[in-house]
């Protein structure tokens, strides 16, 4: 079908390529067979069956069960609870030290003990981000459907690197940052800064598609709930 | 009788297995259709057109069209063909730019139904009365599964039949690996598809298998009788006519 | 030369044989895509709009192809706005050297990758490799692909056809030498996860693809699920990302629609572990440098065909694979293309015109599973039979193929000369049918009556019935 194209040395690649594409869309595509072309038929075989059930749940109940299936802790309590819970889970775990973004609330830390804290001022290696154990961050926009924490290096949330060596991600989520679908997710975040869409532990299913939670990025979610 | 069919063997009916276009008039009569059959009619042309032969294709299109002229409806006795008419009629006949057979198949397209399609969608029945006391399973065949999606009719008019026992095939809605000139151009994949289909058919432990395009049942009864399975094929049109009056088909 | 390609050991009939034979491959495929097909059926399940969602993913899509180079250019803007730079090659050759000359500017003789169907297209690892720079894979699969001089089988596990055995062992001679390690998948990623570990941290140039890319704002868009995408995102000095001309949208809107779609679609879940955005450069948070290659490689010759373009619709998800009841008994490596499956039969035979992807247009049943779970919509059936067409009438044939077409379609083309040769046969019906049942048959005959039974000449036909019954038949 034609021969692989020659690059002209006189034409930039930039002009040329345009050039081509512009070329190619003198044509218009003929239009879809009918209104059914290409749609499954409801109750065939093969066909997936249509599930309900997660309409009528509240955004904060779907977003805890959805996280449960990836595999993720998760704990729900009051605002002033935050300490306590924090306090707990780290307890449950072997932590020897943690780092939290600036903008963290300090109270969320208070009740931790015999940890070693470091706050990131922006300049620490990723070598030693490596080499601490745990992140706590906050969370500006969580979506529901997907168990999804957004981060969009907010000041509680911090720079990328952080919610990425630690092993162990302990993020808190107020229920009223939490969107029930991904539909709507760029009118409540701005791309001005990065964002690093988190569902779940880090995970592979690259060795006979059996899941296997934990690769590079934190083995271990922690997810509490603030209502 | 009120309505008037014409009736679309397709070729490879009209040679090898007549008893399904037998069966297909039997029941048409039985629920007060009349049946026509244009004898000028020969085949849809989607093996050419599947093929990659679609400028052949476009003579069997015209051809196809001039027979079937001015018949109120027509009623097809397999769900490829049927597809080939409904998705590729119109775009085959626009490349001939004449403008006479562009608006004929226009006007016949929609008036083109699959024999099931038919009963259940326009004459509105789903028990035609036969009796069959048997294990039957439903293969529903790709073209009829996913370009007509019409497998609730099929299915429909078998739970009607009396006697008749519906058992689940296993990944039915696999292809069984016919695909027309892919059976022999690929034929180590087609075997390989075959010999796994045939395995679901034998593990549903039906005495039949039941579908509506007799080249698939073809391909499939092959691998059943070669390998002495003794699991018979039917095309739906036939169980159908089972238990009617008038006996043999 | 061209006449014979049907008849030369090239091509999915030849390549399929040894797959199909494979016991290994064939278990390990069936139980992966019946898992990952459950999988999919119950997340597309739970999204009561998912038909609207495709439609709207095909409608984009289609509205970008419909202005493309406006898009293009608007994205370059964008990019250069918020500090990338854009370069533009157009094809493989020019790609490779202007990575290569990215990476030495900066004194580096290792890169490290996210898994890129895009740089495996280009062979990219390969061309490095002769210029002195060790490419290093780091997702799961592609590292196991590379570390067994393999080629991957699919698109969105490429080591799919490795069991944990095999990778086990390869392991132990390779990044866990001297080490016994256990066949079970947790503790292989663990020897992954040690193994790149030191990579991630001291590497400065990281090579990836790109799944989207926004025209209106400049964000570049990464899916993955290991984490290995925010190491490579994330940690090195500098970043090229490589993206074939198909992989803008226009608005951020979009994008979200793309994240409802893909997920789903590839790998059966809600929602993937981690999707990374960046738009341009961020001070103090990730690369200092970003460069965005963005190559043509002859998408735009695909783009010219008014059925075929549509396969520039895809998204890379792989569901059609997963469906596929072909690519379920042949895996990805007999369709000899880096996108195997019903895509890969669409796609490579327009994007590389090699001889032998020249036969994968007819490398599927047209059992149109693969349209149905498409997240963009793309007709495969339809593109395959329009290219089994442009292959044929460009000369890539069968003579005697031909001929024998042309003998059917004129016999066809009148009911008496049907009727006359189907009377003939009739009349011969005793000696063909024990012709078929036990004789010596050649070609097309032979091959079918290898595995099945060929069924009986009846002795009329129906038409010679209708002529003596049809009348008094109730009508």
């Amino acid at each position: 079908m034609g021969a692989t194209m020659e690059t002209s040395g006189i034409k930039s690649s930039r002009a040329a390529i345009l050039e081509l594409v512009k070329a190619a869309l003198r044509e218009k595509s003929p239009s879809a067979p009918s209104a059914l072309a290409g749609i499954a038929t409801p109750g065939a075989p093969g066909t997936p069956p249509s599930i309900r059930k997660h309409l009528e749940q509240s955004v904060a109940d779907l977003f805890e069960e959805v996280l449960l299936d990836y595999k993720a802790t998760v704990r729900r309590c009051a605002e002033h609870q935050v300490p306590s819970v924090i306090a707990e889970l780290f307890a449950s775990q072997e932590i020897s030290s943690a780092v939290i973004p600036d903008g963290l609330d300090r109270s969320w830390i208070e009740q931790i003990k015999g940890i070693e804290l470091v706050v990131d001022d922006g300049f620490r290696s990723t070598g030693e981000l490596a080499s601490i154990d745990a992140v706590i961050t906050g969370c500006a926009c969580a979506i529901a459907e997907t168990g999804t924490l957004v981060l969009s290096c907010q000041p509680d949330e911090g720079r990328r690197a952080i919610t990425l060596l630690p092993d162990f991600h302990f993020c808190v989520v107020r229920s009223s940052v939490i969107i029930r679908g991904v539909n709507d997710l760029f009118k409540h975040v701005s791309v001005a800064n990065p964002i690093t869409l988190i569902s779940g532990p880090s995970a592979t299913s690259d060795i006979e598609l059996k899941r296997v939670e934990g690769v590079h990025g934190p083995r271990n979610l922690f997810v509490i709930i603030v209502s | 009788m009120t309505r008037t069919v014409s009736l679309f063997v397709s070729c490879f009916n009209d040679m090898m297995f007549p008893k399904t276009a037998r069966a297909a008039v039997k029941v048409l009569n039985k629920l007060n259709v009349k049946v026509r059959f244009p004898d000028e009619q020969t085949c849809c042309g989607q093996i050419h057109f599947n093929t990659g032969y679609a400028p052949m294709a476009v003579s069997l299109v015209k051809h196809f069209v001039e027979s079937f002229r001015g018949s109120d409806e027509v009623v097809a006795l397999s769900a490829s063909c049927t597809a080939m008419v409904r998705e590729h009629y119109l775009e085959l006949a626009s490349r001939t730019h004449d403008n006479e057979l562009i608006s004929r198949t226009e006007e016949l397209v929609p008036k083109v139904f699959e024999f099931s399609e038919y009963l259940t969608g326009v004459l509105g029945v789903t028990d035609v009365g036969a009796y069959y006391p048997h294990k039957v399973s439903y293969h529903p065949t790709c073209h009829s599964l996913r370009s007509l999606h019409i497998y609730h009719s099929a299915v429909e008019l078998l739970g009607a039949v009396k006697g008749l026992e519906l058992v689940d095939l296993p990944y039915a809605e696999q292809c069984c690996g016919f695909g027309g000139t892919f059976s022999v151009k690929n034929s180590a994949m087609s075997t390989a598809m075959l010999a796994d289909k045939t395995a679901s058919i034998v593990n549903a432990r039906a005495e039949t298998v039941v579908a509506v395009d007799n080249s698939c049942l073809m391909h499939i009864s092959g691998a059943l009788r070669k390998n002495g399975t003794g699991v018979s094929v039917m095309h739906l049109a036939e169980v159908l006519a089972q238990g009617m009056d008038g006996g043999e088909i | 030369m061209k006449s014979e390609m049907a008849k030369a050991k090239t091509g999915f009939p030849f390549t399929s044989i040894e797959q199909i034979n494979n016991s290994q491959l064939r278990a390990n495929l069936k139980s992966a895509t019946s898992a990952i097909r459950e999988k999919r059926a119950k997340v597309v399940g739970e999204k009561q709009d998912w038909e609207e969602l495709r439609r709207t993913g095909e409608r984009i899509k289609d509205e970008v192809l419909s202005s493309l180079d406006e898009y293009l250019l608007q994205l370059e803007e964008s990019v250069t706005k918020v500090g990338g730079i854009v370069h533009w090659a157009a094809d493989s050759s020019e790609a490779n050297r202007i990575i290569l000359s990215l990476i030495q500017e900066h004194g580096e003789s290792e890169v490290i990758k996210v898994k890129s169907l895009t740089t495996d297209e280009l062979d990219l690892n390969e061309y490095l490799a002769n210029h002195g720079v060790s490419a290093f894979e780091t997702d799961l699969a592609e590292l196991i692909v590379q570390l067994a001089h393999d080629k991957p089988s699919h698109i969105l596990v490429p080591a799919i056809h490795k069991s944990r055995s095999e990778i086990k062992e390869l392991f132990e001679n390779t990044i866990s030498k001297g080490r016994v390690l256990g066949d079970g998948p947790a503790e292989l990623a663990e020897a992954s996860r040690l193994y790149l570990r030191q990579k991630f941290l001291s590497s400065k140039v990281a090579v990836s693809g790109v799944n989207f890319a926004v025209a209106e704002t400049g964000t570049v868009c990464i899916v993955e699920s290991e984490g290995n995408g925010r190491m490579c995102l994330t940690l090195p000095k500098v970043l090229i990302s490589v993206m074939g001309i198909e992989k803008v949208l226009p608005k951020l809107d979009d994008l979200a629609v793309f994240l409802e779609l893909l997920p789903r679609s590839s790998t059966g879940e809600r929602m993937n572990p981690y999707t990374s955005t960046w738009t341009g450069v961020h001070p103090g948070d990730g690369p200092e440098e970003f460069h965005l290659v963005i190559l043509d490689n002859r998408r735009s010759h695909v783009l010219a065909d008014p059925v075929g373009r549509q396969a520039l619709r895809c998204i890379r998800c792989s569901a059609c694979l997963n469906v596929c009841p072909v690519y379920e008994r042949s895996g990805g490596h007999a369709y000899g293309s880096v996108y195997p499956g019903p895509i890969g039969a669409i796609l490579s035979p327009q994007l590389f015109a090699t001889e032998a992807s020249l036969s994968l247009p007819w490398a599927s049943t047209l059992c149109g599973a693969c349209y149905e779970v498409c997240p963009v919509r793309i007709d495969i059936p339809r593109v395959l039979v329009h290219l089994r067409e442009k292959v044929i009438s460009e000369g890539y044939k069968s003579k005697s193929e031909e001929a024998s077409f042309r003998l059917i379609a004129l016999v066809l083309n009148a009911g008496r000369r049907f009727d006359l040769i189907q009377q003939v046969a009739t009349r011969l019906r005793r000696p063909l049918n024990r012709l078929f049942l036990a004789g010596s048959l050649p070609g097309v005959l032979g091959k079918w009556r290898a595995a099945r039974q060929i069924p009986e000449i009846p002795k009329e036909t129906f038409r010679m019935w209708w002529r003596a019954n049809g009348s008094d038949n109730g009508n």
